[in-house]
């Protein structure tokens, strides 16, 4: 299906394709990243008209919205900040691999060193290399000490929680992306202090046919969560290929049938304790 | 916490690859959003639907 545009956007389409593609990149996340939190703090997401407000694109610019056609005085009500995460900051390096690094360097240089360490080298390095076995027999005593295996992701136990609960609201709760659940993981978001779980709902995955409602998976994870008093908070969300076509519910037959799915999972989990919650990131 | 401590009280969060983001506030509303840079994201089509004219014109200009 082809969807009409307006003169409008087919100019808007072809100035753009002329932008060079790194700057695009750019121009897109900077403009994205000036819309989106606008919309969310005007509680809309993406129910709010992206293209009625303007917001700064241009690289090193400061962020800022500019004008708005939503509301006339917006412009000056709201303040955007722009935030740089620091790069490399994301996944420290494993220490043992720093530290084999480390072990490996010093034994490269003591091999190279003694093969060209004539007379004109230093005094101190060439008594530094008396003791080049001894260095690096130290370096990789320091160095299996020092792996810290317990830091990496790899080391069983480390990633238990604390046997002593943390002492949070009732109202917290965390979000995950699986249905069907490993009792272990279950276990330790409760022992975390967590006293909800939030996870999609799939039309897809309980609408096989249409009309038949399968919620068996989902049945499983309520009786799972309910074993550590969990709760959970299901989001009703995303299409089905029966009625959406890969895309978004958005035909009025899609809009039934969506409202006839919510309906039955609703009275399939009644007295149950669930939350609801229509669409992720409306 | 009571009535008290959350009166006003505003949060809002965003994550995208290995970074996330949580803004609190106080009586003021808040909205952050964070996006990881994949270049092979961006079409066209999709930047035009959300930008508006002002600031194609403006991207346009610069290249």
């Amino acid at each position: 299906m082809r969807s009409r545009r307006t003169s409008s956007q087919l100019r808007k389409l072809k100035s753009f394709r002329a932008v060079p593609k790194e700057l695009k990149t750019q121009a897109f996340f900077n403009c994205w990243t000036g819309k989106r939190p606008t919309s969310k703090a005007r509680g809309e997401g993406l129910h709010c008209p992206l293209d009625q407000f303007d917001v700064s694109v241009t690289p090193g610019a400061p962020a800022m919205l500019l004008n708005s056609r939503i509301e006339s005085d917006e412009a000056q009500r709201w303040r955007l900040e722009e935030l740089t995460p620091a790069r490399d900051t994301r996944r420290p390096w494993p220490s043992k691999t720093i530290s084999r690094a480390w072990w490996l360097w010093i034994w490269f240089d003591c091999k190279r060193n003694l093969l060209d360490c004539g007379d004109s080298q230093l005094t101190v390095w060439r008594y530094t290399m008396k003791f080049r076995s001894t260095l690096a027999f130290a370096a990789l005593v320091l160095s299996l000490f020092t792996s810290a295996d317990h830091r990496s992701l790899n080391c069983k136990g480390c990633w238990q929680p604390s046997t002593e609960p943390i002492a949070v609201s009732e109202a917290f709760g965390v979000n995950v992306h699986f249905i069907d659940p490993d009792p272990a993981e279950i276990k330790m978001i409760a022992d975390a202090g967590f006293r909800w779980v939030r996870t999609d709902f799939k039309m897809e995955l309980t609408e096989a046919e249409r009309g038949k409602y399968d919620f068996t998976r989902y049945e499983q994870l309520v009786t799972e969560l309910g074993k550590h008093n969990l709760r959970a908070l299901f989001i009703l969300d995303y299409g089905n290929p029966l009625y959406t076509q890969g895309m978004s519910v958005r035909t009025p037959e899609a809009r039934e049938a969506f409202a006839r799915w919510a309906v039955a999972a609703a009275k399939a989990f009644s007295g149950r304790g669930i939350v609801w919650e229509v669409f992720n990131e409306p | 916490m009571d009535a008290k401590t959350t009166q006003g009280l505003r949060f809002n969060l965003s994550h995208s690859n290995e970074l996330a983001l949580i803004a609190i506030s106080r009586d003021r509303e808040v909205g952050v959003d964070v996006e990881y840079m994949r270049a092979d994201f961006i079409t066209d089509e999709v930047a035009t639907h959300f930008f508006s004219a002002a600031e194609v014109e403006e991207f346009s200009r610069r290249s």
